[in-house]
């Protein structure tokens, strides 16, 4: 390993959460410490909450290093006290080299200005100095796009246009390390490729990169080493195949709270026939975002309650894209006959192996039908995280530009220009 | 190359000044945006910045010019008015603009790390550029009303400076007390109202009567208004007020800085 870059020891992040009664207003804390400068002295700051805990690690020279954890975990802490936004309540970090953050794409650009201007804002917010930023505004201007817009008010930019330019200036940081949170989650898809293609190049031109993300199979395809925090606490550092793994079934144990199998309370059309009361997948409550691994079997459990009885019923699961192109769909009526449900609660269940589907991020909805009409429909119910591991060891995974399917192919290479028998000693 | 030290502690005063020196070019384009900002889509532009005064000035002129008995330090009334008016426009637009200045910001102050006491600095030295295009008019009014002497430089230097100074004092304080206490921004028009009439911006000093005097002189206000007048009349300090007006501006400044330096740490946390 490479001299490392950054090394931090026993880290420690914590943060008073106000009590309810907080005194978060001048005039309170005076009229408290004019009834009462006892209580003035002694009040409460609040509950601590340790957002990390002894976190200690080294990163080497020209390494991405990836941060996972669920929410919660630390990361953007950790990411904050890295890049000097808040102090850590204990412990040290020695950085070798200039840091720029990238938290966000677009921090302090201002509608008023001009694009033109906003870039050297922006630039100089991130760290960089004029001159770096004069060297690198045309290439800025092209990879974003927006030449013959440069000198309007970027307030009338459409979304997209805003969000390149302000990409495109943290793309071109000239810092030695860059912490970098969730920023591959902007765009439509073509620039989303664009900016992983950039981050992909970055990562390679020799720069120390921190990455948080929840998009793990952005971080299987770019990071060399990962950090898995759980609760403020470095769980382990490691190979990033090997850790995936190791949080996604942290992420399938029993602990993970803070999701819902309640389905009455989510936007649908109508449900005035009854419909759909609760949902699960692989037992846990279906609301909430799953991390599947491929090649294992998926079993879905809906909770159907009818108002009054309905003849010539199906239940449906549909997978969709971010963009809402069906990808998957499971309809009962296509393995079963079509059943007739009663006025009362009904328990449906399917299971079914896992296809094998492309990693990346796709959403569930759940309908409920009766003949020709449908009863109940809920869309985007849950989020699927779909990420391989049990598809070769060669490093290289397949991203949406290559469709949405990955099947285990079995490939052979022989020479053809000799003769078969000729070719073996 | 050089390393970073992140530690629960402070780094030291030293090298938190020698952060804001390097970072002076991200302070002139946090300036430039300031006066992007406040003047795009304005017709009159920077002729707004002296109108205010003028207008005021003009009030007052009309008001005051009735009681002719009124002292005006031997300066022509305009002159006496716009000097004074100047002085407070620029302080108190500091103060204004400066006690937000974190809050307003609190997008990049979440997101990126850069020397925080930038914002107040950029919202005083972009005033300053306001205060020179007043100074603008102010020379103008000089010719107009046929002032005999020549005003002395050096005096008006050190009132531009230690109001600066003062401006910068009370903004990283109030600004800083804004992050964590959100009526403070209600608490500052009202102070600088009764700010006002405690300064001889209105009056002459001379109208104080003697037994406030040494209390008056508290503010360190008067003496800069009182020196700026003096040194556009071509007169010298009063060496007592100027030295009073100095060390309790050098005063605030020290305990701006120290109570700005013990919030910072938070202000990503609060903000």
């Amino acid at each position: 390993m490479s001299a490392s870059v950054i090394r931090a020891e026993g880290l420690s992040k914590r943060y008073d959460i106000a009590p309810a009664a907080a005194y978060e207003t001048f005039r309170d804390l005076i009229a408290l410490a004019v009834r009462s400068p006892r209580a003035w002295w002694r009040r409460k700051e609040g509950e601590p909450l340790w957002a990390l805990r002894d976190v200690g690690f080294e990163v080497g020279a020209g390494s991405v290093t990836g941060i996972i954890g669920r929410n919660g975990a630390g990361k953007s802490t950790l990411l904050k006290i890295l890049s000097r936004i808040t102090r850590p309540t204990a412990g040290r970090a020695v950085l070798h080299g200039r840091i720029a953050s990238l938290l966000e794409v677009g921090t302090g650009f201002h509608p008023e200005l001009s694009g033109r201007h906003n870039v050297f804002l922006n630039g100089a917010i991130l760290g960089m100095t004029r001159r770096e930023i004069a060297a690198n505004f045309d290439a800025i201007v092209a990879f974003a796009d927006v030449e013959r817009f440069i000198d309007t008010p970027v307030k009338f930019y459409s979304t997209g246009m805003y969000l390149r330019l302000a990409f495109a200036v943290a793309a071109h940081l000239q810092a030695e390390i860059l912490a970098v949170d969730e920023i591959l989650a902007v765009g439509d898809l073509l620039f989303q490729r664009k900016c992983m293609g950039k981050m992909a190049e970055v990562a390679h031109s020799g720069r120390t990169v921190l990455l948080v993300s929840h998009n793990l199979a952005a971080i299987q395809a770019l990071a060399d080493d990962v950090l898995l925090l759980d609760r403020g606490e470095l769980v382990a550092q490691g190979r990033p195949a090997e850790l995936v793994t190791r949080f996604l079934d942290r992420l399938q144990g029993p602990e993970n709270g803070g999701e819902s199998s309640d389905l009455r309370v989510l936007p649908r059309p109508s449900r005035e026939y009854g419909g759909l009361v609760e949902g699960f997948l692989n037992a846990r409550p279906l609301v909430s975002s799953h991390t599947l691994v491929s090649g294992r079997d998926l079993l879905f459990e809906l909770v159907v309650e009818m108002a009054e009885p309905r003849r010539q019923c199906y239940v449906g699961i549909n997978i969709e894209d971010d963009f809402g192109v069906r990808i998957w769909s499971l309809h009962s009526q296509w393995q079963i006959p079509r059943f007739d449900l009663g006025a009362g609660t009904h328990r449906v269940r399917c299971r079914v192996p896992m296809p094998p589907l492309v990693s990346g991020q796709y959403h569930i909805g759940v309908e409920v039908g009766a003949g020709r009409e449908r009863v109940d429909l809920v869309e985007r119910v849950a989020t699927l995280h779909v990420v391989q591991t049990e598809h070769g060891d060669t490093g290289e995974t397949p991203g949406r530009e290559h469709g949405y399917i990955l099947s285990p192919a079995e490939w052979t290479v022989v020479r053809s220009d000799v003769p078969a028998s000729a070719s073996r000693p | 190359m050089r390393a970073t030290v992140i530690e629960a502690r402070a780094p030291s005063w030293l090298s938190t000044l020698g952060e804001i020196w390097d970072a002076r070019e991200l302070l002139q384009t946090l300036v430039a945006r300031e006066l992007r900002i406040r003047y795009a889509q304005t017709w009159v532009g920077v002729a707004w910045v002296a109108l205010k005064p003028l207008a005021t000035m003009a009030l007052l002129w009309a008001i005051f010019g009735v009681a002719a008995d009124l002292p005006t330090d031997g300066m022509p009334r305009p002159v006496f008015f716009f000097a004074g008016l100047m002085i407070w426009f620029f302080f108190s637009g500091a103060i204004t603009d400066g006690k937000d200045s974190l809050v307003a910001n609190a997008d990049l102050i979440r997101k990126v790390y850069f020397p925080r006491a930038l914002l107040p600095l950029a919202i005083v030295v972009a005033r300053l550029v306001d205060l020179g295009i007043m100074m603008v008019f102010l020379a103008i009014l000089l010719v107009l009303t046929g002032t005999a002497a020549w005003p002395s430089v050096p005096g008006v230097l050190w009132a531009v400076a230690t109001t600066s100074a003062l401006a910068t004092a009370i903004g990283l304080l109030s600004a800083a007390i804004n992050v964590r206490y959100r009526d403070a921004t209600h608490v500052v028009p009202v102070a600088l109202q009764l700010l006002m009439f405690a300064s001889p911006i209105l009056y002459s000093s001379r109208l104080v009567p003697e037994r406030w005097v040494h209390l008056y002189a508290l503010n360190p206000l008067v003496g800069l208004i009182d020196g700026a007048r003096a040194s556009l009349a071509g007169r010298p300090l009063d060496p007592a007020s100027a030295l009073m007006a100095t060390a309790v501006t050098l005063v605030l400044l020290g305990v701006a800085a120290i109570v700005f330096r013990r919030l910072e740490t938070s202000f990503a946390d609060f903000v």
